[in-house]
């Protein structure tokens, strides 16, 4: 008997020991690491916004500690139809949530605290974010432009490592007023909850007036039987009364108080600022695509391009990027010098560039080349969809650098076909 | 018990023991109720108030001022005539608005904070619910859904925006920042980055309101007053509709289907109405 | 009889609580002399032209814009802007003067003064700093033989009555009072059509 009772008894506590459990896991929060800078369609993410020269000016910081991403970005001319044109956008940076805080953000060294308009495709603009750690972890600091209408591009994110403790977090400011406010995570709350609080005690005691009496069931039968005029009494007309006039009374004087304590505000800014692009000398090689191929199984992509070499001074070809991925060719020093030691060595690819011609183009010099970059990112990164997207085109920057080592940077962008020979090959032999 | 609770329980004329059932089952629905009327009036408000009550800097003297007195009063105003018409509570919309604003307190902390590392100063929410209290005091004592709508759902509107200047005012001090006059409310939402709402988002004014002496929030808010009254009107309507559930008769097929055929059957015939459920 | 009390009630509670909030929002457009309130600017009236008047009290109250009363002693600026073109090329002399309501002695109650001027800008700014709080009068003069002339009296550092914020609550208090007299009357009408 005993036996019998107890099993069920145990089962029942289990399964509601994993009810409760499952409910308050729903309750705790868990948060969220990645943020999906892979999710961009490959259209957006090699023919839109090209960033480059972008350093960390450290990859740990304490918090409170600042550390500064520069760099700047390209806006590309074959920019796609898909996307809305860069005619409004905002400097923001991605990080899951608010780990890092905002302390400074420049696009050509004006406070991009609002959104920046009119930027022109085809240009190059500076940018500079400072980011002040808050809470610790190990995150991943993107810069990124969000622009109106095509969404936010993310640029090259580097892990930086935040230690400390949340608890040190603090950031303090003084208004133009002459108000110290300790710390801006927390102002005004307090003030707000407790106001708040008082408007729902107020609620609570007018709900509880009603609910103490016979409810449901006797106030349904005395409607039914055309008695309401005992479910609404002249006390509750007295109450009602009452609380109408304390409800305005506390409006009136708490909003004369704030408007008293507070003369001088200000409505929240709308407005976005303009800027040039910087000044750059225009390039002195030109490219023309003539074909493109992306060898799917091979995970290589095949540019044959015309270059044309305009300056005096004999050129090559240093670097391949596209979609924050850098393929760089390895037997020229000073692209390999380009590299920043603190820029995220996951987004170089290892094999680096194939040259089918490397030798300097002379000047005035055309030659028609084979480029290949080969490398897994291309699949990892989540690049290959360009074959299913509805704008299947590819686009990149070429560096090419020419004998006193000054950097020539070329757009390349055309129609793309997916072929599958590097296979058949593999088959064949 | 008072007086007038022994009143409505002798006109009721339940049995001593139904009486205390009626009193768990008060309880019970009270419950029900409350859960009910949260997850309603919060996903109603989440659609269409949304983003002007997540972030400080959403909170504007235009859109703001008017989007949530007219977001929440349909909620209010359905959830005011479901419980006058059937009990004569005048409760539905202060309980609507009491149960979103301890909603959304949940959610700012567990979600907002607790996933998204958001400060609670970016995202302090603001209620409404000054407004439904005057709107259920009306209610009690006009006895009238008119009048209800012509002054409580005026005094809703207009109730909003100085209810919540109170504690918000200090968020609109002006502050520098590198070298830019702002808002400290701007000022918290750049500060504090949100990787998927850049600023240009941000549907606020745009500055083409600086009429009336430079004060636009007061014309926001007697538009608000004004839009709530047909809101009022529309949706106490939409209250009153509910109240009035059928059961419909069912078909043999049906019976056949569920084994309940050849069962006593008192539900065939014309569609049985709730009564007492008019305006 | 009883439905129109009813109503007679409701309405007169409305028509009281009106008033009263009207009152409430016109307490700021009242006259002071040559100085008043017109068109949504404030407005010195010299003659046949108008100036612009505008009162500051930067480190007291940041970039706030006083019409008459100045709220608090301590260094004060006004501007007064010519909004008509002749006052541009006549001079213009300012004097503020301690409202003692005897005149004859003008320079031993002046407390600024601004001699004859002409002002090419359009734009008469005074600075000064008022110590103590108190009651004085501005004087502005303008024409080559100074034929027009504006005097108006102001307050400093004198709080303003505020007629009109206590007002408002009388104003609820005469709502709730009225709607709980309007819930009477209805009750009373109510039993009346039962029995």
């Amino acid at each position: 008997m005993s036996l019998h009772l107890r099993m069920p008894r145990r089962g029942l506590s289990l399964s509601l020991l994993l009810a409760v459990m499952t409910f308050a896991s729903t309750l705790v929060p868990v948060p969220v690491a990645a943020h999906g800078e892979r999710a961009t369609e490959p259209y957006i993410r090699t023919r839109t916004v090209h960033w480059y020269d972008v350093t960390w000016s450290t990859q740990q910081v304490g918090v409170n500690e600042t550390v500064t991403v520069e760099g700047k970005f390209h806006l590309f001319t074959d920019w796609p139809d898909a996307a809305s044109k860069p005619e409004l956008a905002f400097l923001s940076n991605a990080t899951p949530g608010a780990v890092m805080t905002r302390v400074e953000s420049y696009i050509n060294d004006m406070p991009a605290q609002q959104s920046v308009s009119q930027l022109e495709v085809g240009g190059d603009y500076s940018f500079k974010l400072v980011m002040a750690g808050r809470v610790p972890g190990r995150w991943h600091l993107h810069p990124v432009l969000s622009v109106h209408g095509a969404g936010p591009i993310v640029g090259p994110g580097h892990w930086v490592e935040v230690t400390g403790s949340a608890a040190d977090y603090k950031l303090p400011i003084t208004t133009m007023t002459g108000e110290v406010i300790d710390d801006l995570q927390h102002y005004g709350v307090a003030r707000l909850q407790l106001w708040q609080a008082g408007y729902a005690l107020i609620a609570v005691a007018w709900i509880f007036w009603w609910i103490r009496r016979p409810l449901i069931v006797p106030r349904w039968n005395a409607i039914r039987k055309g008695r309401e005029d005992l479910l609404v009494t002249r006390t509750d007309d007295r109450v009602a009364a009452a609380m109408l006039v304390l409800v305005l009374v506390v409006v009136i004087f708490g909003y004369h108080h704030a408007t008293q304590k507070y003369e001088y505000v200000v409505p929240l800014q709308a407005g976005s600022f303009k800027t040039k692009p910087l000044p750059l000398p225009p390039p002195e090689v030109a490219v023309q695509m003539k074909d493109a191929t992306y060898d799917v199984p091979g995970r290589s992509l095949r540019l044959d391009v015309e270059v044309t070499n305009q300056s005096d001074s004999p050129m090559r070809l240093g670097e391949f990027t596209t979609a924050n991925l850098r393929f760089l060719n390895k037997s020229l020093a000073v692209a390999l010098a380009g590299v920043d030691p603190s820029f995220p060595k996951d987004l170089v690819a290892g094999s680096g560039l194939k040259l089918s011609d490397d030798s300097p183009i002379a000047p005035g010099e055309t030659r028609t080349m084979r480029i290949e970059a080969t490398d897994a990112a291309w699949e990892i990164e989540r690049l290959v969809s360009f074959l299913t997207n509805v704008d299947s085109r590819v686009g990149g920057m070429l560096f090419f650098f020419d004998a006193q080592g000054q950097r020539h940077m070329v757009e390349v962008f055309g129609p793309i076909i997916p072929v599958f020979t590097q296979l058949q090959l593999a088959q064949r032999h | 018990m008072t007086e007038n609770d022994r009143a409505i329980l002798k006109v009721s004329e339940l049995s001593p023991q139904a009486i205390g059932w009626s009193r768990t089952l008060d309880l019970l629905i009270i419950v029900v109720a409350a859960f009910l009327i949260w997850s309603v009036s919060h996903i109603s408000f989440l659609l269409l108030g949304g983003d002007w009550d997540f972030f400080i800097d959403w909170k504007d003297r235009q859109y703001w001022i008017l989007i949530i007195p007219i977001t929440t009063i349909i909620m209010a105003a359905s959830f005011q005539a479901i419980f006058w018409n059937l009990f004569r509570l005048p409760i539905g919309a202060t309980a609507s608005l009491l149960l979103l604003l301890l909603g959304t307190w949940i959610v700012r902390y567990h979600s907002w904070e607790g996933l998204a590392y958001f400060p609670i100063s970016l995202v302090v929410p603001g209620t409404c619910l000054m407004g439904a209290l005057v709107l259920d005091a009306i209610l009690v004592l006009s006895r009238s859904w008119l009048v209800t709508g012509m002054f409580g759902a005026t005094l809703y509107g207009l109730l909003f925006y100085p209810a919540n200047w109170t504690y918000m005012a200090g968020y609109f001090q002006p502050v520098m920042n590198m070298g830019d006059m702002t808002s400290v409310a701007d000022l918290i939402g750049y500060v504090f980055p949100r990787a998927g709402t850049p600023e240009y988002i941000r549907i606020i004014e745009r500055g083409t309101l600086r009429t009336f002496g430079d004060t636009p929030t007061w014309v926001s808010a007697f538009f608000a007053a004004f839009v709530c009254i047909f809101l009022y009107y529309l949706f106490w309507g939409l209250g009153v509709l509910a109240c009035n559930a059928r059961f419909f008769p069912v078909g043999e097929r049906f019976k056949s289907l569920y084994g309940a055929k050849g069962a006593k059957d008192q539900t065939a015939g014309g569609p049985v109405t709730q009564p007492g459920a008019s305006s | 009889m009883q439905n129109r009390s009813a109503y007679r009630g409701l309405r007169a509670a409305l028509l009281t609580c009106g008033a009263v909030l009207g009152l409430a929002l016109c307490q700021g457009a009242g006259a002071h002399g040559g100085l008043s309130i017109d068109d949504d600017m404030c407005k010195l009236r010299l003659g046949p032209f108008n100036m612009h008047f505008t009162g500051y009290q930067p480190a007291i109250n940041g970039n706030r814009e006083f019409c008459e009363d100045i709220p608090k002693v301590g260094h004060t600026i006004v501007v007064m802007d010519a909004m008509d073109p002749e006052l541009r090329e006549m001079p213009i002399e300012v004097r503020i003067i301690r409202d003692t309501g005897d005149e004859r002695q003008l320079d031993a109650i002046t407390v600024a003064h601004l001699p004859p001027k002409i002002y090419e800008s359009g734009s008469v700014p005074l600075e000064y700093s008022f110590t103590t709080p108190g009651r004085f009068v501005g004087l502005v003069t303008a024409g080559d033989q100074g034929q027009y002339t504006s005097r108006f009296p102001f307050s400093v550092g004198i709080p303003p009555k505020r007629y009109g914020f206590y007002l408002l609550f009388v104003g609820v208090a005469l709502l709730g009072f009225g709607l709980y007299r309007y819930s009477g009357m209805k009750r009373q009408r109510q039993m009346a059509d039962q029995i």
